[in-house]
């Protein structure tokens, strides 16, 4: 564990992040989209290492908090024409609240059974929206929101922003040793005091407030919110993919697992069309088979100066 | 330093009773052995007092306060730790590390890591164990592993521990290394020990007095010496009947 100040890992994402503010103005418009999307992908990765990555509680259904935060910014944007970015802040709060609310009774449940308790919500929250005629039905919301590149960006650069604070402040303290204690052992944690029920809690609300606010910006920049693609599981699977490729519970893995995943997608989306998913599912296996701790944590366990510097 | 008591706590699983009406009281300071046959209900009373089970019936006091209905990990913020039968360190973390969770999330609830370092190494030292420190938990041995859930229970702060079959296992010069080291632990911080154990040996030779359970029940209390001498614990430990004539 380091105790003295910020390393190297810290200083260089802060450096990446001060590039990425100014990027946009450097390169055209076709490029800040790909950043844009990389960018979301790498908010959804940072909200499931709160939880799946530091605690080891597998969530399946992920998606639903980011379809929550869709809905939330559709919904207050069609009916009462709310600002897009309180719309963001609104699909982070519902977010919040149903994580807190679903974490309550499903964090209960260890293991396989979680999982699949997450899954399971997940399903029944894409047909309860496709019920609710409030909500477009199986229509969905078609937005009038406008072509907006600048906003979207600087959205969702704060967002990725934030999740690394506070991953870091996360990791380096005292939340960060009873939560990686919990991960390691749950009723011997508690049986050194460690309040487990709580800090799962906390840390699955910061998940689904994050995933929301991901998820409304999601609505934003698609300019509506469509059940089907809101709610499907291939999210799930693409942020589960990112956190144990880059690294599960690090500060660097999601960033660096979003860019793995989600670059090779252009290829994938215009030469080898649909294959994308059986390749990310290959590399999935092949990873938590051998090298189950992600490249950040292989790369430290390797190598005795890479472990001072990576985090 | 308040007194640790169980009245009349009764536990039942399905339909068995693990534990019928136990009374035990373990004053300040004072060292209670408690012995029994396997299944007698040790550690489901060990369990109760720590929280990790609840009572069917009967209470757990500690001093003034009712504490069988709270959580584990509430309880040992009131100053009762337990030590694990089978050791359960946090296996990825160094043992400094082991130790510092209990610092920060025991009793004393210390927020500065560094400072939870440093009283993690000074019980790490207290236990000879210094040379261990910075190694992964996993890489120690069964007798420092058990040394590390005597480390953690201690970090917690407490000044009531309860220790579930820390003896056990041990070489007979491992069992009296441990022994000393107990004594020289008591000697420097002071706190009240439940000491659960199979075998008497150790027990007999640390506790003030001896509480011993069979099937569930307490069938004696006294000292080591009287508890010995105890015909029903002969009966209990040998497995003699009223009726049976041995050869």
């Amino acid at each position: 564990m380091r105790i003295a100040g910020l390393g190297v890992t810290f200083f260089g994402l802060l450096a990446l992040m001060l590039l990425l503010l100014i990027l946009p103005f450097a390169f055209p418009f076709s490029t800040s989209v790909i950043l844009i999307n990389l960018l979301f992908y790498t908010a959804l990765a940072y909200s499931i290492n709160f939880i799946t990555g530091m605690t080891g509680y597998v969530s399946f259904g992920h998606v639903v908090f980011l379809g929550i935060g869709a809905y939330a910014l559709g919904a207050s944007a069609d009916v009462y024409g709310l600002d897009p970015v309180l719309g963001v802040l609104l699909g982070a709060a519902l977010g919040l609240v149903f994580a807190l609310m679903i974490g309550l009774v499903t964090l209960r449940f260890r293991g396989v059974y979680f999982a699949i308790s997450t899954v399971v919500i997940a399903l029944a929250a894409l047909n309860i929206v496709l019920e609710l005629p409030q909500l477009g039905g199986s229509q969905g919301i078609i937005l009038n929101l406008g072509f907006q590149p600048y906003s979207w960006y600087y959205t969702i650069w704060g967002i990725v922003l934030f999740e690394m604070l506070i991953t870091y402040y996360i990791n380096r303290g005292k939340l960060g040793l009873g939560i990686r204690a919990i991960k390691s052992d749950e009723d011997a944690a508690r049986s050194v005091g460690v309040n487990v029920s709580a800090l799962k809690l906390y840390l699955f609300g910061l998940s689904g407030l994050f995933a929301g606010a991901g998820g409304a910006v999601f609505a934003w920049t698609t300019s509506g919110v469509f059940p089907y693609e809101t709610f499907s599981l291939n999210f799930s699977l693409q942020m589960l993919a990112m956190i144990i490729i880059g690294g599960v519970g690090t500060a660097l893995g999601p960033i660096l697992g979003a860019v793995v995943v989600y670059l090779p997608s252009y290829y994938f989306l215009t030469v080898a069309i649909g294959t994308q998913l059986i390749i990310i599912g290959f590399a999935v296996v092949v990873i938590a088979l051998f090298i189950p701790e992600g490249i950040v944590g292989t790369l430290k366990r390797r190598s005795a100066s890479l472990r001072e510097l990576l985090e | 330093m308040p007194t640790l008591r169980t009245e009349a706590v009764s536990k039942e699983f399905g339909g068995v009773q693990a534990l019928k009406g136990v009374t035990i009281s373990l004053p300040a300071g004072s060292t209670l052995g408690l012995i029994g046959p396997n299944g007698s209900g040790k550690t489901t009373l060990l369990n109760i007092i720590a929280g990790l089970e609840k009572p069917t019936s009967g209470a757990v006091m500690l001093g003034e306060t009712r504490i069988d209905h709270l959580p584990a990990n509430a309880i040992v913020k009131l100053g009762v730790a337990k030590t694990h039968q089978i050791p359960r360190p946090f296996a990825e973390m160094t043992t400094r590390e082991n130790v510092s969770v209990a610092v920060m999330y025991g009793r004393r609830r210390i927020k500065d890591t560094k400072r939870s370092l440093n009283e993690a190494d000074r019980l790490l030292s207290l236990l000879g164990m210094d040379a261990r420190r910075d190694l992964p938990a996993s890489s120690l041995t069964v007798q420092e592993k058990k040394r590390l859930e005597l480390a953690r229970a201690l970090a917690t702060g407490a000044d009531v521990i309860l220790l579930d079959e820390v003896f056990a296992g041990l070489s007979s010069d491992e069992l009296r290394d441990s022994i000393q080291l107990f004594r020289k632990i008591r000697g420097e911080v002071g706190f009240s020990a439940l000491i659960v154990e199979h075998v008497m040996g150790a027990v007999l030779t640390l506790a003030e007095r001896v509480v011993v359970l069979e099937e569930g029940a307490k069938i004696a209390e006294g000292t080591p010496d009287e508890v010995v001498h105890n015909e029903a614990v002969i009966r209990a430990y040998l497995g003699f009947e009223e009726n049976d004539s041995p050869g």
